[in-house]
Formats: C-alpha cells, structure tokens, sequence
C-alpha cells in the first residue's frame, strides 16, 4: 500500500543546520544496522549538535536536535543517538574536571557511549525517589543498586548513575558496563528498542563522580531533555500517521465512497490535525525555552500536550484503518508502537502533570483564611 | 436477582475452580498463546457437565436458558480465567442451523459443536466489503447439485483451525447489494480452499485470509432459502453483538490491572497507591458496573431470544472501548519498565525475567490486539450509524 508524502520539514535557517538535515534523510533511508547508523550519525556530528563549540561541539542548540529527532521518529529508527546527544553528552558538558572532559571528547568522536542510568529501581517515574546510596566500604565508597529500562542496550560503555553520598548528596558516578560488579540484561520494548536492567555492587573512587555545580538541578534538565526528545521523536511519527490516514481517508472506498466523506470521520481527522499541531508546537517552545527558568515548566508542557496527542493520533489511526491498522504489513501500527513507548519514556503524562503542578504552585493565590 | 440464577452462577464458580486445567488457566491469566487443542479439552470439559450451548433448545442439546441465565453462565467462566468460548460454532452458526436449516443440516452438524468436534471459521468480510458488509464480491454458481466458490474472505478469525466455515456469497445480482446472498457451508478440507495467515502487532496469530479457487460446494450445505442469507446474517449479528458485552472478560482484565498496578512501584510503593492511578482504576470499575447495570436490565426483560433492539449495539461500543481503558492503563504501568514486548515470552514455555510483574508480555499483547475491539464485529463507527439511523430515526 501506498504511503503518504510527508509535508517538508521547515529549512533551517543555517547551512551547518540544512547539511544536518539532509543527513537525517540520507542517512535515515539506508537503514542499516543500528551500529553502523550510529557510527554514521556520528561521523554527520549528530553527538555534537547540543554541545557548546568550546566544548568541541557545534553549538546549534535543542530546537536543531529536536528536528533529527523528528527524522528519526519519522523513519522509526531504534538508533540510540538521542540518549546519548541529548541527554548523556550535555549532562557531561555542565561538569567540570578531566573526567568528563575526557568521556565527553570520546563520545563526540563516536569512540565512547555514555549514557544515563535514569530510572532506579522502585523509583517509577518519581524522580529523585530511590537513588542508590553510596555506603561506606572498605577503603572508600560502594555503589549497591538496581536501575530499569536504561537506554542504548548493546551501545552504552559507560553508564552514568545518580547517587546519594552518606551525607545526603546527590553524585553522578560514572562506572564503565565492563566494570566488576555491573551486571546488565538486556530486552526488546515495545517499539523495537533494546533496554538494559542495570544491577550494581561495585567500589567507587572519589574520582569517579561527576563535578557539578548543582547535580539535582543538572540531573533535572537531563530527564528534562530525555522527555522533551521523546516527544519529538513521538512528533515525527504523528506526521506519519496523519498523513497516511488522510491518504487512507481519501482513497478507502466504503457504501460506494471514500470513507473520508463521512462527516464523522472529517471531523476526526480534523482533531487529529488539531492535536498534531499542538503537539508541534509544545516541543517547538520547549526548545526555546532551554537554559531559562522556564524550561521545566515548557518540558511539562510539552510532554502532557505530546502524549495526549500521541494516544489520541496513534489509536485514531489504527481505528479509522481498521482491521488493516493492527496488521504488521502497515507501518501503521509500527508506529503506534512506538508512540506508546513514547508516552513513558522519560517519565508519563501522570508524572509532568504532578511536575507541572509543583512547579506552578507559587502562582496559586495564598488561601484565604477561614473564618468561623 | 432471583436466588436460582444466584446459585447458577456459584455453581459454575466452582465448577471453574475444579474442573479448569492448571496449564490453560495459567495461559488466559498470563495472556499467553492458546492452541485449538486447549480450547477444544476445555469445551469438551463443559459439555461433560452440559453446559455446551446452555442457551439452545432443548431438541437441540441445550438448556433453554434465557439471555440472563447465559450472560451470567458466560461472564462467570471469563470472570475465573476459563479461555474464551470461541463464538462461531456454538454461538454464530448453531443458532442459525436450528433456527433455518433443514433436518438433515440438525442432525449432522450441530452435535459436533455441542462436543468441540468441529470447530468453525465465519466467511463474512472481504477486502473491500468489512463495514459494509453488503459490498461482498465472492461468488457461487449453482452448476447441478454442487456450488462453485470463487473469491476471499479475509480478518477469518481461527481459520487456522476451522474444520467449517460459513460463508455468505453472492448467487445473483439483486436489485440492492443485500440480496442475492447465500449462507453456505464449506468444508475446509475441500480442494481450492487455502488458508494465510495475517501477521498482527500483538504477535499472536488470531487473523487469516482465506481463498476460495473453484471449491466445489454440495447444494445441501446451503442454510435456507438461496438468496436470502442477508436475514440469516443479521439474525447471527445479534447474537454476535449480544456476546460483545464481554462483562467477565473485563472483570478478568480488571484483576489483571490490579495486579500489575500493586507489583510495579512508583516512588517506592506500589503504582496502584497513587492517587491518579488509583483514580482512573475506579473509573473503569464504575464504567464497568454501569455497563453490567445496562445488560443486566436489558437481558431481565429479554424472556424469550436474544433481544434484538439497538440496546446491544450500545454494549458493544461501551464494551470494546472499556475493554481497551482496562489495558491501556495496563501498559501505563508496564511504562515504568520501557514496557518490555518480545513474542517470543508468548509461548507458554518462555521464561521472561522473574521480576517483572506477572504476565506482562501477554499484557501488552493484549493492549494491541484489544485495538480490533473497536474494529471487528462491526466497527463501533458502524455500531453508532445503525442506533442513530435504526434506534432514533435520525
């Protein structure tokens, strides 16, 4: 069957940002194992894209990662590369000294895979909850812990995991999957991509944390990011869902017509488009509003707008494909797959609201006082 | 409720806890695939105790119980995790055999539904005739004392395993798409009739396509009168969409819910203590009690038959679309593990990771494969068309 034209993508407004973009199509339509695109992507200098140019990277900022993430939803790659550019890399460009100096200079070249442990065991989607403490041990610190659902399962060779010190601190630590006592197991979600359980006992250096400044701010806007590329990702398969409904819309012929002259359905199709465009333009502002005090508040934002629009186009498109929707023979259901994952990864709609919520809560007028 | 169905039901209760074998109620608890073999020792369990087609008449092998005494008897087996009784024989064509088929049609082939000797296949949808139906292109010329099929059906539920199929085709152009329809019965071991299957994202294999290439077909395998099967097919979809209200395959999932939202944990605690977990859980237990308020009304009044008024439609829409509710929060909860999906742990061999919660695999196996709810049976866009034309005149 036939699949729909996309509308094109906006030409960005920099040569360095149209030769990425044309990168994203070429190199997204040769398939291709996962290795050798992330190896290609690399070499494009997708690992660079969010880095600051005196950090070796090319300085173009969220807005230009969140549009190859866009391309990659589109294409349903299960390519890694946004765990560790946009979320892993950055984390290691807000700290300071010669151990993140170092991973980060061999990530940017492809050599080294970082990526963040995001989610400890028992946490759920409530960040901060569960960290791992680092327990005195003989001769210094012990890191003892079970994190889930880590990312880039098969890629990653340094994992970069949140921690309590035993005065309470939050640390990044920074522990190679090849280390004694890092065991990982690796399975298939949803939409294709691999996952890894991460279980640690292992002795940790004092050299082995990440400087920061503020690590629960800078493990914030990780998680921040993780969510708001999500949700381009999840963008770039709503478009093509959109599309090859309309086109299924316009060509299904039912009682002697397309289907898509039945209002019930127009009307549908219009609140897809709706949805699409809300969807677009949450992730759109989110970007925007990176490194300001609003950025959590426009992630929340965007990852609430974004998985509502995610269910609602993703089921819409399997129910008005009907039987043919739920097939594997259409990449209709190919990315309704993938748009489910969507939703949870980096944390639910549930958790952003909750989120939202708290970091809204000084807006509340003060509470009237009762009175007897 | 009257003390007798009351009893009914625990009698059927206990009858599941005895009888079930622990091999298939560990399958339907954990969503793992079932074989025709698994259906058929477990049908072959019920008709022990003459409980096979409980709501056909008494000359036929049944009990002659009304609507309510086989919602009860239906939602009970669902409720404690029996597989689901596959409608097409004894619920779909049986009714239709005793109700327009001759003698000879009785006598052969309603015992083997009542014993699961036979298993059927429902010849209804075609590639470009799904909702509307009426548009079905395959054919059968009478050439002396046999038909002869051409064409293809398609979303066959179980063709894989059907021994029979009934199938509507066309055996002259009518004025309207409706008539000049046949319902034919066609043996699947005949020469011409090929079976493929169709691949879904839940991983399981419930779909096919099948082919008819010159079959050969007896005429005294047409039920009724020829031309007329569009009476005998929305007699069937009645009783088909009776069956959708699928009360205790919803109770059933909604245990399957509580039990994963109290096994993954969420700020260190169980999810299902959340308070918007725990919200939208009693939101779909009270949809679920208002929708088994709805049947349970409309089935006390139903004395004789199925009821045959657009009441049912409303079921299958309410239905479907909470049976869906039920598994989306499923794979919320199964989010906090990146909702781990490999078809392979739907074999029941497997052995998926000890740790994650009970079932999860089939769980979100279920969630995909639960998006044809609103699709099949006649699509829920389809349901909504026939209450608003037939039930308000509009």
């Amino acid at each position: 069957m036939a699949t729909a034209p996309l509308p094109q993508n906006a030409t960005p407004d920099n040569d360095l940002g149209s030769a990425l973009a044309d990168s994203a199509s070429r190199l997204l339509a040769t398939g291709g194992d996962d290795a050798t695109l992330y190896a290609a992507m690399a070499e494009a200098g997708w690992l660079a894209v969010a880095i600051a140019e005196e950090q070796g990277g090319l300085g173009l900022g969220l807005a230009q990662l969140a549009a190859l993430a866009r391309a990659i939803g589109e294409a349903r790659s299960t390519v890694p590369v946004m765990a560790v550019a946009g979320i892993a890399l950055p984390l290691l460009a807000a700290a300071q000294g010669k151990l993140a100096e170092d991973l980060l200079a061999a990530a940017l070249v492809g050599e080294a895979v970082p990526v963040l442990a995001h989610q400890a065991e028992a946490a759920g989607h409530a960040r901060g909850h569960g960290l791992a403490r680092l327990v005195p041990a003989e001769g210094g610190l012990r890191l003892v812990g079970r994190w889930v659902a880590v990312e880039a399962a098969g890629f990653a060779c340094h994992l970069l995991v949140p921690a309590r010190r035993p005065d309470g601190a939050t640390v990044i630590v920074v522990l190679a999957v090849a280390d004694a006592g890092v065991e990982r197991r690796t399975y298939r979600a949803i939409d294709g991509r691999l996952l890894m359980d991460v279980a640690i006992d292992a002795a940790v250096a004092g050299d082995q944390c990440l400087t920061l400044p503020d690590p629960d701010a800078a493990l914030d806007a990780a998680l921040d990011r993780g969510a708001l590329l999500a949700m381009a990702e999840a963008v770039g398969s709503m478009r093509v869902l959109l599309a090859d409904t309309l086109a299924y819309l316009k060509t299904r012929r039912q009682f002697g017509q397309p289907i898509g002259r039945f209002q019930a359905l127009q009307h549908r199709a219009v609140d897809l488009t709706i949805a699409l465009e809300e969807a677009e333009a949450v992730v759109d502002a989110a970007c925007e509003a990176e490194g300001t005090a609003d950025f959590g508040r426009a992630v929340a934002v965007a990852k609430v707008v974004g998985c509502r629009s995610a269910r609602l186009i993703a089921r819409e498109a399997v129910q008005m494909h009907g039987g043919i929707g739920i097939t594997e023979e259409l990449r209709v259901s190919h990315h309704f797959r993938s748009l489910t994952a969507a939703e949870s990864r980096y944390g639910d709609d549930d958790a952003y609201r909750a989120r939202f919520a708290a970091l809204t809560a000084s807006d509340l007028p003060p509470a009237k006082e009762h009175r007897a | 409720m009257q003390a007798e169905l009351v009893a009914f039901r625990e009698e059927v209760r206990s009858f599941c806890r005895e009888a079930l074998p622990q091999d298939i109620r560990r399958k339907v608890a954990e969503n793992l695939a079932l074989e025709r073999a698994d259906h058929q020792r477990w049908q072959k369990i019920l008709h022990g105790r003459g409980w096979m087609g409980g709501h056909w008449p008494l000359a036929h092998g049944g009990k002659a119980w009304k609507p309510l005494q086989r919602w009860l008897f239906e939602q009970t087996l669902a409720e404690e995790g029996a597989p689901w009784l596959i409608p097409m024989g004894v619920a779909y064509v049986g009714p239709v055999i005793y109700s327009f088929g001759s003698e000879a049609q009785k006598r052969r082939f309603l015992p083997p539904i009542l014993s699961a000797d036979h298993f059927w296949a429902q010849g209804y949808s075609e590639p470009n005739a799904g909702s509307d139906l009426a548009g079905l292109k395959t054919r059968a010329e009478r050439h002396g004392d046999h038909y002869v099929v051409n064409g293809q059906k398609t979303w066959t539920t179980y063709a894989q395993w059907a021994d029979w199929i009934f199938c509507l085709a066309r055996t002259e152009a009518g004025d309207r798409p409706q008539d000049g329809v046949s319902f034919l019965l066609i043996d699947m071991t005949s020469p011409g009739v090929t079976v493929r299957p169709i691949a879904t994202m839940d991983g399981k294999h419930h779909v096919n396509e099948v082919f008819f290439d010159n079959v050969r077909v007896p005429a005294e395998n047409l039920v009724g009168e020829e031309g007329k099967a569009w009476r005998y097919a929305k007699f069937l979809l009645v009783q088909e969409r009776l069956i959708a209200a699928e009360t205790g395959r919803i109770r059933h999932l909604l245990a399957g819910l509580r039990a994963v939202a109290a096994s993954v944990q969420e700020a260190g605690r169980p999810l299902g203590q959340t308070p918007s977990f725990a919200a939208r859980i009693a939101d779909i237990a009270i949809d679920l009690a208002a929708l088994e308020a709805v049947c349970a009304r409309l089935l006390a009044h139903a004395d004789g038959d199925a009821p045959g008024g657009v009441e049912v439609n409303m079921l299958k829409i309410r239905s479907s679309e909470l049976q869906q509710r039920v598994t989306e929060e499923m794979i919320r909860a199964l989010g906090r593990l990146g909702i781990p999906f490999d078809p392979a742990h739907l074999d029941p061999g497997a052995t998926p990771p000890a740790d994650w919660p009970r079932g999860a695999t089939g769980m979100a196996s279920e969630f995909m494969y639960l998006r044809a709810a609103t699709i099949y049976g006649g699509s829920n866009e389809i349901q909504r068309g026939i209450i608003a034309k037939q039930g308000l005149g509009l």
